[in-house]
C-alpha cells in the first residue's frame, strides 16, 4: 500500500482510467503492464495526471514511465512544493 | 539510419513490412513510399528525438477510405507516445481528405497494445484467422476502423489535450 497525498491522488487517477484496478493491490513497483494498461490507457493516465496537477510532462519523462512509482516520482518532481 | 533500424527491427517494424527478413537499405528506402499518401516521423516533444513513423496509405477516394499504419521504437511502445502520434495522424487524415473511415490492420500481439479503444474510438471490422506466421506460430490479423463521425465527436477534446505542450514549459 502506498501512502501520501500525491500517491493517493495518482492512484485515484490511475483507477479513473482503469476502473477494475484495486488500489490496495498497488505498489510502487506495479507496472502498467501488470495492470493491463495499454498505450491508449497510458495516454489517458498521462492526460489525467497533467490536468489534475496542472503540469506538463515532457515526452522524455513520459517515455521513462513504466511503473506506478515512476508516475509518482514524475509528479513529485514537477510539483515540488507539495512534496 | 533511424528509419532503416525502425523498419527492420523485429521489435518494431521488421515483422510487419519485411516478415523478419533483412532487406537492403535500398529496398527499405524504396518501400518507404509504397502506396503512401502522407507520412510523418513521430518525434518527442520538446527533444525532437525520432520515436516512430506514421503513414497514411492506400487511399480510395471513390469509396472514401484509407489506411493508417505506425511503427515505434521499442522503448516508446506502451508509453502512449506512439498512440498520440497515431491519433494526430487520424486528425490530419480526416481534416485533409473526405474519408468516411480509416482502417488499421494489426496483428494480435500489436492489437493488445491499443485494444482499450475498441468500441470507444474504433470498431472491429474483420478478423483474418491464422493469417500470418510470426514467432513460431500462426497469428490472427484484425482490421479495425475509425469512422469520421466518431472522430468528429472525439477530436475537439483530444486535440486540445495534444496542444498541452504549446506555449508551455515542459520538464
Amino acid at each position: 500500500m502506498i501512502s501520501g497525498d500525491i500517491e493517493q491522488e495518482v492512484l485515484c487517477l490511475v483507477r479513473s482510467v482503469k476502473k477494475d484496478v484495486r488500489v490496495d493491490s498497488l505498489t510502487r513497483t506495479t507496472t502498467f503492464a501488470d495492470l493491463g494498461i495499454d498505450s491508449l490507457d497510458a495516454l489517458n493516465v498521462l492526460f489525467a495526471i497533467e490536468e489534475h496537477f496542472g503540469i506538463v510532462i515532457s515526452d522524455e519523462r513520459a517515455r521513462a514511465i513504466r511503473t506506478v512509482g515512476d508516475v509518482i516520482e514524475t509528479v513529485m518532481a514537477l510539483v515540488p512544493e507539495r512534496t | 539510419m533511424f528509419l532503416y533500424e525502425l523498419m527492420t527491427s523485429p521489435e518494431a517494424g521488421g515483422r510487419v513490412r519485411f516478415g523478419g527478413g533483412t532487406p537492403s537499405p535500398e529496398k527499405v528506402a524504396s518501400s518507404l513510399w509504397d502506396s503512401v499518401l502522407a507520412q510523418f516521423v513521430i518525434e518527442g516533444v520538446p527533444s525532437e528525438e525520432p520515436l516512430g513513423l506514421l503513414a497514411i496509405t492506400s487511399p480510395n477516394f471513390r469509396d472514401g477510405f484509407a489506411y493508417i499504419s505506425a511503427l515505434g521504437v521499442p522503448d516508446a511502445q506502451g508509453t502512449g507516445l506512439i498512440a498520440e502520434g497515431v491519433l494526430i495522424g487520424f486528425h490530419y487524415a480526416f481534416s485533409t481528405w473526405p474519408f468516411r473511415k480509416i482502417y488499421m490492420e494489426t496483428g494480435e500481439d500489436s492489437y493488445d497494445s491499443f485494444r482499450s479503444g475498441l468500441g470507444q474510438f474504433f470498431v472491429e471490422e474483420g478478423r483474418l484467422r491464422q493469417h500470418v506466421f510470426w514467432n513460431g506460430r500462426w497469428r490472427d490479423v484484425f482490421i479495425v476502423a475509425v469512422y469520421r463521425e466518431t472522430w468528429t465527436a472525439l477530436a475537439p477534446a483530444m486535440m486540445g489535450r495534444f496542444d498541452r505542450h504549446a506555449g508551455a514549459t515542459t520538464a
